[in-house]
């Protein structure tokens, strides 16, 4: 896979997708990006293996949600559905790109789904991700956006803590704010409250000539939970982490996308 | 009994210039211009007076007489002081789209309705769109969404807790859930799952059935949770939507608060809309492609929305009066109006937009006028006029469906009250043939306004005339006429009449002889109409229509036609006919013969035993038998036989005007009399050998008068015509002055005898005491003859050995 180019543009944006409306809007925002920064759309889709797995043990069932019917699962069915999944987003994928003008593919991973999803992530310059496959969220249309009475366009927020990757986060993020008309929080992480100033000093030097139209804010506490309010009270609709932030570990994955409750991209 | 000829003054009746009050025509101011018909107009006011059912009017009387200006005036100057018939408008029928209601409103409402009811789809569209954008709604709307998410959210959350405190895990598949066993995180496969102690094996299975028991049960409840919630987004919606109307559909029940069917149509336009806010949002504007072809948008708004439209079927000025109609075309579907049809993608389509008034409604409140042989003439055009007037109300159907030839669904629009005032102009045979056959006739039109069509000639009535002749050159923008010409149009008038003391009211032909004239004026290069362009007009007018009358002259002329017009001929005599083709009529001569031999007592008249003549003509014949049967030889049977023929006659002879004519031939047969053959003779004849008046005698002289000057100088010609007749006479200058000079003669003839001398020069002799008639006399030589032909029969019979049949014993 292609890194960023050496001028530092983001040349890919990868989305990881599932039939779900949940991603479908996930699918309409990394569109969007892509076509500010003038960057290919990649959708990846993945065939979770683990959940065809499954099908050996006889007696689960699965429930159907629009016809209440019930059945046991069986494996070619599960993977026809998967594959009929697959060309549905694929045509999704098109059709939105198209309506953008923006150069598109899509790729089908087969494996478990949280390997793959990190696998994807860690080959993209910029990796949107929502709660998809077997861990999509239990609703089934997503939470509507808060009013945003100070501005029309999207809020994006960038994780920041000083550190190397934060840095490329927040650099993505300006790049992403300047280009796609958004508007820009950027949520200092310090490691230590004295060290505050000190990361919003570093963060406003980076944010340049963007400063004043930009807002920071800080957190008062290092969980996720912590996180998950400020994204929620300020009705973010994309959070920027980069790679190595703990809240992208495997294990915790999924709960700390459920936690903060609005898709993330993750930069490299 | 020596008849004298008519002296020229009583060949023609001249109107005196000087009579009339004025130098042009330019010193009349009038108006109209209208011949008085005082019965016709006090008919007229009755009719239209008198306020209940059936009396509607039936104008009667020739055609050209002026019976519709004068009705359309009578009819105009009433209305306009009377009260302006309501507005009707057709609405939808929101309960039965199928059957339009009509709407009834003040004069001048139904257009501003309409006006207001487009602009309240314009404000409609505005406001429902507004309150379907709002912030106020995007947030009900999401707050109740949210809550059937969190709901179901809660519910399988639920599930999931309660399944993590069991190693399960709950999962979404690609088209629902499903439950797992779970270690470390990771869903258990199948080889972890047997590998387990059965104990754990069948812990495992029981939990996940449990929970799958409760999962089964929570996915049940959400449909009726969605069918909750979707009433309740229904319910918000209609809120809004009678928010947004409300406003709009109460100012507009103000506006026509005194209008109760107004303020419901409109409470129904409120429930409509609110029930179909929908139609109002822009999605709804979009039509599908159809086979791939784009439709394009209907340039009157959404279909839906013709719906809430107004159709202003009849829109009055509210200061116009009633309304006074003329039907030029009374075909069904003009007298009761008609449902349009549209063309739309194949299919024909309409709506109650597409009602179209008719007659009847425009004239509804008013009066209508019909010329009722274009009434008869249209497809079942009378019956509906009758049904309609009975049931006082108009329902539009079509002739399609009144005769069931098509029967697929269309509009029904609710009836109309009808209350108008109809008169049908008519001739007198319409009039009087629909008496007789239609019974229903005599009910629906109990006044009969009977139309003179002729005026009894004075000063008044010559008035009158100028007075018509000054309002069609304004009328008609013509130059204008002096004193000479109106008269010489009245003495025209007198001629069409045919009758010197009469003037036709056929105000048609004058108008057209006044036109022609100022043409012939104009042709002149006269500023002003004078009574030769008049005389011009005439003549021309008979130049263009008389080549038929030419054509008979110049054959009799030349000899094809044999006719004499001198010397004297035994059983020969010239009878008048006249010919009538086009509206143009004029007289000729026939040669009539009579031959007389020993019979039966038989008279035959050839014409009818060919059957070409008609029964009047026959009658006449038949009352010649009579009177000879009854004045000669009355003690001996008639034992006659004679036959009677025009010559040359190829054509159908109808009338009895030759009767008498036939009897001077027969009777000079009898005499053995010759006749002069320069008379012509006219008259019917009665039983007792009177003389009695016929039509059409101007024509006939001049027929005459041409075929003998035809054929050189007249040298005593003339014509005998019956003494009743005289009254009748508007001779033509030439035949006038020919009389004056003693070169053309007219006879005055009241009876036989008088006829009989002038023809043969010979007394006709009265039955003296002795009950014989002077020797020598006509009726003395006829008498002898039908005498000598009784006593030569019965000595026939008595050669035979045979009783006469007349002489047989009664039993």
């Amino acid at each position: 896979m292609s890194a960023a180019d050496p001028a530092g543009r983001i040349r890919r944006i990868a989305v990881a997708l599932d039939a779900s409306p949940h991603s479908l809007q996930g699918l309409a925002l990394a569109a969007g990006i892509a076509a500010a920064l003038n960057a290919e759309l990649e959708g990846v889709f993945v065939e979770d293996t683990e959940l065809l797995r499954l099908a050996g043990l006889p007696f689960l069932r699965e429930l159907r949600i629009a016809t209440l019917c019930e059945s046991t699962l069986d494996v070619d069915r599960l993977q026809r559905e998967l594959r009929a999944a697959a060309r549905g987003v694929r045509e999704r994928l098109e059709r939105t790109a198209a309506e953008l003008g923006v150069a598109w593919s899509f790729r089908v991973w087969r494996g478990d789904l949280e390997a793959e999803i990190l696998g994807a992530a860690l080959d993209a310059e910029l990796f949107a991700l929502g709660r998809i496959g077997r861990f999509a969220p239990l609703r089934r249309r997503p939470r509507p956006t808060a009013p945003k009475p100070t501005h029309d366009g999207l809020l994006l927020g960038v994780l920041y803590s000083g550190s190397e990757g934060s840095t490329r986060a927040l650099s993505i993020a300006l790049e992403l704010g300047i280009r796609h008309a958004a508007s820009l929080v950027v949520i200092l992480q310090p490691a230590t409250s004295a060290d505050t100033a000190t990361l919003r000093n570093r963060a406003l030097e980076q944010l340049g000539p963007v400063r004043e139209q930009t807002r920071l804010v800080s957190l008062e506490a290092t969980d996720s939970a912590a996180l998950a309010a400020t994204v929620r009270n300020l009705g973010m609709d994309l959070l920027i982490l980069d790679e190595t932030n703990s809240l992208l570990a495997r294990a915790s994955l999924w709960t700390s996308l459920e936690t903060l409750g609005c898709p993330v991209a993750i930069g490299r | 009994m020596s008849v004298a000829p008519l002296e020229p003054s009583a060949l023609y009746r001249q109107c005196d210039p000087a009579q009339l009050a004025l130098e042009t025509t330019a010193d009349l101011d009038v108006r109209d211009g209208l011949i008085a018909q005082d019965r016709a107009i006090q008919a007229v006011r009755f009719g239209v007076g008198i306020r209940h059912t059936g009396y509607n009017l039936f104008a009667l009387g020739p055609s050209g007489t002026g019976k519709y200006a004068l009705i359309r005036s009578a009819l105009q100057e009433r209305a306009t002081h009377e009260a302006v018939p309501p507005d009707w408008c057709y609405v939808f029928n929101f309960e039965d789209a199928h059957r339009p209601r009509a709407l009834r409103l003040p004069p001048g409402k139904g257009a501003e309705l309409k006006r207001d009811m487009d602009q309240l789809v314009e404000d409609l569209h505005r406001a429902i769109q507004g309150v379907f954008e709002s912030d106020e709604y995007r947030t009900r709307t999401q707050a109740l969404e949210e809550e059937l998410e969190e709901r179901q959210e809660q519910a399988m959350g639920q599930i999931r807790e309660l399944a993590k405190e069991k190693d399960v895990i709950l999962l979404q598949t690609p088209t629902g859930f499903t439950l797992a066993p779970v270690r470390d995180g990771k869903p258990l496969g199948p080889n972890e799952f047997h590998a387990l102690s059965d104990e754990d094996r069948a812990r495992i299975e029981e939990d996940i059935n449990s929970l799958q028991a409760e999962m089964r049960k929570a996915l049940h409840q959400m449909p009726l949770w969605k069918k909750r919630s979707d009433e309740r987004i229904e319910a918000l919606n209609r809120e809004m939507a009678a928010a947004a109307t409300q406003s709009l559909i109460e100012a507009l029940c103000e506006t026509y608060g005194d209008l109760a069917a107004v303020v419901a149509y409109l409470r129904q336009v409120q429930e409509d809309v609110v029930e179909n806010f929908r139609q109002f949002l822009p999605e709804s504007d979009k039509q599908p492609p159809l086979l791939g072809i784009w439709i394009p948008p209907n340039p009157d708004g959404p279909p839906w929305h013709q719906r809430y439209r107004i159709n202003v079927l009849l829109g009055h000025d509210k200061n116009g009066g009633a309304p006074v109609v003329y039907a030029d075309l009374p075909a069904h579907h003009q007298l009761v109006g008609r449902i349009e049809h549209r063309a739309h993608l194949g299919a024909l389509e309409t709506d109650f937009t597409m009602i179209r008034a008719g007659a009847l409604h425009q004239a509804n409140g008013g009066y209508l006028i019909i010329d009722a042989l274009k009434l008869l003439i249209q497809p079942l055009a009378w019956e509906t006029l009758k049904r309609l007037l009975q049931a006082a109300e108009i329902r539009i159907e079509s002739l399609a469906q009144i005769t069931s030839l098509i029967s697929t669904l269309s509009l029904e629009p609710e009836p109309i009250p009808l209350d108008v005032k109809v008169v049908m102009l008519g001739e007198r045979h319409v009039y009087y043939l629909l008496c007789e056959l239609d019974p229903e006739f005599s009910e629906l039109f109990k006044v009969a306004v009977d139309f003179e069509d002729q005026l009894v000639r004075g000063p008044e009535s010559h008035l009158v005339y100028a007075r018509f002749v000054a309002s069609e050159v304004r009328r008609a923008g013509l130059r204008h006429f002096d004193r000479a010409a109106v008269a010489r149009v009245i003495e025209h008038s007198a001629r069409l009449a045919d009758d010197n003391e009469r003037l036709t009211s056929h105000m048609r032909s004058i108008g057209d002889l006044v036109r022609e004239s100022d043409y012939w004026a104009g042709a002149d290069g006269c500023e002003t109409v004078g009574a030769a362009h008049v005389q011009q007009a005439i003549d021309a007018k008979i130049a263009r229509a008389d080549r038929i009358s030419r054509r008979l002259r110049e054959e009799t002329t030349r000899g094809t036609i044999l006719i004499e017009t001198d010397g004297a001929r035994v059983g020969q005599v010239n009878g008048l006919a006249v010919m009538s083709l086009g509206g143009f009529a004029f007289g000729h001569p026939s040669r009539i013969t009579a031959r007389v031999r020993l019979g039966k007592g038989e008279l035959i008249d050839i014409e009818r035993e060919v059957k070409l003549g008609g029964p009047i003509h026959s009658k006449g014949v038949l009352i010649l038998q009579g009177f000879i049967a009854g004045r000669y030889a009355l003690d001996h049977p008639l034992s006659l036989s004679a036959s009677l023929v025009f010559e040359q006659s190829y054509g159908g002879i109808e009338g009895d005007s030759a009767s008498s004519a036939e009897l001077y031939a027969l009777l000079s047969a009898l005499a053995d009399l010759p006749i002069r053959q320069s008379l012509a003779v006219t008259g019917s004849v009665n039983q007792l050998g009177e003389v009695q008046a016929i039509g059409g005698v101007n024509e006939k002289i001049e027929g005459f008068f041409d075929t003998c000057a035809a054929r050189g100088p007249l040298e005593g010609q003339g014509v005998l015509i019956p003494v009743s007749n005289v009254k009748h006479l508007m001779l033509r200058a030439d035949v006038r002055e020919a009389v004056a000079q003693g070169r053309f003669a007219v006879y005055p003839i009241a009876s036989i005898d008088e006829g009989i001398e002038i023809l043969t020069g010979t007394a006709a002799g009265e039955r003296t005491s002795d009950g014989r008639f002077p020797d020598g006399s006509v009726n003395a030589r006829v008498e002898a003859r039908l005498i000598g032909f009784s006593e030569r029969l019965r000595a026939l019979h008595a050669q035979d050995g045979k009783t006469p049949p007349s002489e047989r014993a009664e039993p």
